[in-house]
């Protein structure tokens, strides 16, 4: 069902909060940046306000090099998703720099059709979409 | 001291309905008191869990959800204490009871979780213009819906395990065989052939549409009291011990239980590789083990560990675990009719994989 006051017709656009930020302005840049524990070591996951481990909040935010596994898998058959047609490929991609942080992507080019758990990835960003870019598994050429 | 369930109740249980939630409600709190053998003035303490969880739900109260302040209201309860917890589960809410109970809080707690399908809403839609807090990394990849995040882990589990979609179907047999024995079951008169369910459209493979419990409106409640204030008519079930999914172990230091110990589980099968997660998880088979488990009839009635005897929610309808916590106290009290199985150690859990409790009720030897 529409919602007559306001744009459903496109990708939902995330609000930021200062934890989320970085992570979003690296999406824009197409690079995949998150915050790494300035006392520890450990890389947070986008929403984390403090680190995991040793619940510190100071954090240098890194590029990574969306190096991933396949974590999970699925190909949804409903229609869920404003301007997409036909089933879309949903991944779960644990990260090669810390692979308890899982992000969710689209595979748009078919890359992990015949792929197993465990298949190396890599993730970039897609095409600005409303205001914003989105993490999707990079086609084959850009696999390296 | 012990705490009992003391009676359970249901409404009847429909796909759509002309009437609201509340009633649907009150149908199911009124059953819970008769069957406990108490009296709307005896209720002095609640516990619920209101919240609506379908992807698309409006969130309203009186609407798809009811809280205590409604209920409460159009019930004229006069509650000395009472909660309702925020995306929680029916086995949270015996454990919350118990507190209160064991406390001296209260004498008589109503426990009650109300579910209604919406007329003219699209449940399986992430369509919104602007997404807030954990949703911004989920909602535009569609991963909130049709249950995305089960079936991607389905995916992973079924290719590390070598399980396939006959393994699925047995889960969805079983429910559905089950489901004939249970007179509120949504699917009691459906038996499905695997043909049948092959033919079903995929939803979010693996999983396709049988493997996906149906929404329904409809609404369970219990009642909990101490043991020695069970009313004259009561029909008491213990319970021995709870945790939540971190601490599986408490649920065993508590009770004075093992997993050989149990006679019957109810496992939240919201999805039906979701029954998986928790065979493995507990111990129950070893990691990988429990398709084969299922195959092998352990699950069956009358076999080693009969599973989802009301038919889960699969077969009965999405009562998002109410369905399973009431059959597990039917198990433990010996009241499950043509269901029964050997009266013992009753197993609930409700939740997903990384977000579960479980609570173990017993008979109670008066
Ligand atoms: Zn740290």
């Amino acid at each position: 069902m529409k919602q007559s006051m306001s744009d459903t017709s496109q990708r939902p656009q995330p609000v930021a909060t200062a934890e989320t930020r970085p992570f979003w302005d690296g999406a824009a840049e197409g690079v995949l940046c998150l915050r790494r524990c300035a006392d520890c070591g450990r890389l947070a996951a986008p929403l984390a306000p403090r680190c995991v481990n040793c619940l510190g909040d100071v954090f240098k935010v890194e590029t990574l090099s969306g190096r991933a596994q396949l974590k999970g898998r699925c190909v949804v058959h409903l229609q869920p998703l404003p301007g997409r047609d036909g089933p879309l490929v949903i991944v779960e991609a644990a990260l090669h720099e810390d692979p308890r942080i899982v992000l969710i992507a689209l595979d748009e080019t078919g890359i992990t059709e015949t792929a197993l758990p465990g298949a190396a990835l890599r993730l970039g960003f897609g095409p600005v979409e409303g205001s914003h870019r989105f993490a999707m598994v990079l086609p084959p050429e850009d696999q390296g | 001291m012990s705490i009992v369930i003391a009676g359970f109740g249901s409404s009847g249980i429909e796909k759509r309905s002309e009437r609201g939630i509340a009633a649907f409600a009150l149908d199911a709190a009124l059953a819970a008191l008769a069957d406990a053998g108490v009296t709307r003035d005896d209720i002095d303490g609640y516990v619920g869990a209101p919240f609506a969880t379908n992807a698309g739900s409006p969130h309203a109260e009186g609407g798809d959800e009811i809280s205590l302040k409604t209920v409460s209201s159009l019930m004229g309860l006069r509650l000395g204490w009472g909660a309702d917890l925020f995306r929680r589960y029916p086995t949270d809410m015996v454990a919350t009871a118990a507190h209160a109970l064991r406390a001296g809080t209260c004498r008589f707690v109503l426990g009650l979780r109300a579910l209604y399908v919406a007329p003219g809403l699209d449940y399986a839609t992430a369509a919104s213009e602007r997404v807030f807090g954990a949703d911004q990394f989920t909602k535009p990849y569609g991963y909130t819906t049709a249950g995305a995040r089960f079936a991607a882990r389905a995916w992973a589990y079924m290719a590390q395990h070598g399980a396939t979609r006959d393994d699925l179907f047995a889960i969805v047999d079983l429910s559905r065989r089950n489901a004939a024995l249970n007179p509120e079951a949504i699917w009691r008169d459906k038996p499905l052939s695997f043909a049948d369910y092959d033919r079903g459209r995929m939803i979010a493979e693996p999983h396709g549409l049988f493997d996906c419990d149906l929404p329904v409106c409809g609404a369970q409640a219990f009642v909990m009291c101490r043991e020695e204030d069970l009313p004259q008519g009561g029909h008491p079930a213990r319970v021995t011990g709870f945790s939540g999914f971190a601490r599986p172990e408490a649920l065993w230091s508590m009770s004075g239980r093992s997993v050989a110990d149990l006679k019957t589980a109810q496992l939240y099968d919201g999805f039906s590789s979701m029954v998986w997660e928790w065979l493995d998880g507990l111990g129950i088979t070893p990691p990988g083990g429990a398709p084969a488990f299922l195959r092998d009839g352990h699950a069956e009635p009358g076999a080693r560990l009969p599973l989802n005897t009301f038919g889960g929610a699969l077969g009965e309808g999405r009562l998002h675990g109410m369905g399973h916590l009431r059959e597990a106290y039917l198990q433990a009290s010996g009241r499950a009719g043509p269901r029964q199985q050997a009266t013992g150690p009753a197993l609930v859990q409700v939740g997903p994989y990384d977000d579960s409790s479980f609570v173990l009720l017993e008979p109670a030897t008066v």
